[in-house]
């Protein structure tokens, strides 16, 4: 029961993230710094919570989020619940500081997600700038790890100790 | 046993929405008005909230543009302090030859400009990637809003309306790398179409390496838009270049309008 509750708080967080990030976040994007608040979100979800969620959860909020600012609807959303699944696999490699995995996870789906992103409009006739890209890539993963700190702890309140992470998976790492 | 049952039902819901992303993506960009009922109903549904959300923010916002304009503010007030004083001394001649305009116009039997028809609309949301650049807005087809329409400022063109729902309208601004807008250089008269880039930066094209184009040079929109009225100031020349083997000058510019400080627009409606 309490578990039921804890995923429905997780997925009201991760539409207020959706919102705060159309709304707040956006604004206050300097140069090639993009913080992307809805992806932290989906990961300590999947974190937290299990594949499932994070793939689901994922796909609801990327689509949500196409369908408000979307170029290409459906993009987000395949990139979202591909995040929820790389993250699923990230937490079981098996390193010891749960702190680490956490930053790994998240350096490694930012990373994708640009690529696989600029990869997809590049497809769809888009143009793209190899120097943007670059920098994107050397910056966006240390603002995202950083806004990771802020996010995981409010995504981990109320949380028991035993169905923290590094005992949820005792048995896989 | 179990948890092998569980990873394949992982699986299994994750390639089933890998499939339908592939089809929706398709679908929308094969044909986007098929998904325009949904987006328009996404949009409503969180208007309200991105309303409010937008408005407890705003001194956030506004704290964050404020630290950056800071660092800037000796420069801007000095150019301020020079247009200022050139705007004066232009500003008695001007209101002579508006008088003069308006009474030749009558004279020939000419029709005297009308005064646009706008709408006053809050900026609810923004969002900025390398592909596009765009915000949305509180008002929609229930107050007249139309795609195509123009969005502007007191400083100038900020964008055009892309999608019209019922209380709320998306807007495509200028430095959006699919925007395109046809525009006027002020001084020469010379054609050109205005397109964002995908460094966020705002260019003039299709001016040929041959003309005379000078920094400085203020661009308006041209006569020729379907939807957009003309006159509407859109920026300033910045930078002007030449790159070798290309026919056209690479014009960039610097607009009038500051896209991350938007608060308040103006939705021309005729």
């Amino acid at each position: 029961m309490m578990k039921a509750i804890q995923r429905i708080l997780h997925f009201i967080i991760l539409i207020i993230c959706l919102v705060f990030q159309v709304t707040l976040v956006e604004r206050l994007k300097l140069y090639y710094i993009n913080l992307d608040l809805v992806m932290i979100a989906i990961a300590g979800i999947t974190i937290f919570d299990g594949m499932m969620y994070g793939v689901v959860y994922g796909f609801i909020a990327g689509m949500i989020l196409d369908l408000m600012v979307g170029n290409v609807i459906g993009l987000s959303a395949l990139i979202y619940a591909l995040n929820g699944y790389i993250v699923s696999k990230i937490i079981n490699i098996g390193l010891k500081k749960k702190i680490f995995v956490y930053i790994l996870a998240i350096f490694f789906i930012t990373e994708i997600n640009l690529l696989f992103s600029t990869g997809i409009y590049y497809l769809f006739n888009f143009r793209a700038s190899l120097r943007g890209l670059g920098l994107e890539i050397a910056i966006n993963p240390i603002c995202n790890i950083l806004l990771m700190f802020v996010l995981f702890p409010i995504l981990q309140t109320g949380r028991e100790r035993k169905d923290e992470f590094g005992f949820l998976h005792k048995d896989e790492i | 046993m179990a948890p092998l049952k569980k990873n394949l039902k992982s699986t299994i819901v994750l390639a089933v929405i890998i499939v339908l992303c592939i089809i929706v993506i398709t679908v929308s960009f094969k044909d986007a008005s098929l998904l325009k009922k949904a987006k328009s109903t996404t949009l409503d549904f969180f208007n309200p909230i991105q309303e409010k959300t937008f408005l407890l923010f705003q001194p956030i916002s506004r704290l964050f543009n404020g630290i950056k304009d800071y660092f800037k503010l000796r420069e801007k007030m000095l150019a301020l302090k020079n247009e200022n004083a050139a705007l004066q001394k232009d500003y008695s001649e001007n209101i002579n030859l508006k008088i003069e305009n308006e009474s030749l116009r009558k004279m020939f039997g000419l029709q005297i400009r009308q005064e646009r028809k706008t709408l006053l609309a809050n900026v609810i949301g923004f969002y900025e990637n390398k592909w596009q650049s765009q915000i949305i807005l509180n008002v929609g087809k229930s107050n007249g809003i139309l795609e195509g329409m123009a969005v502007i400022t007191e400083e100038g063109l900020v964008g055009v309306v892309v999608l019209s729902s019922n209380n709320t309208s998306e807007v495509r601004l200028i430095n959006d790398p699919q925007s395109s807008i046809g525009a006027r250089v002020l001084s020469s008269r010379k054609l050109g179409i205005v397109e964002g880039g995908l460094d966020k930066k705002v260019y003039l094209n299709y001016i040929a390496a041959s003309e005379d184009i000078f920094k400085g040079d203020i661009l308006i929109t041209s006569e020729f838009g379907e939807y957009i009225p003309p006159e509407i100031l859109i920026g300033r020349i910045k930078k002007v270049s030449i790159v070798a083997n290309n026919p056209y000058k690479q014009i960039e510019i610097e607009p009038f309008v500051d896209f991350k400080k938007l608060e308040n627009v103006l939705v021309i409606k005729g």
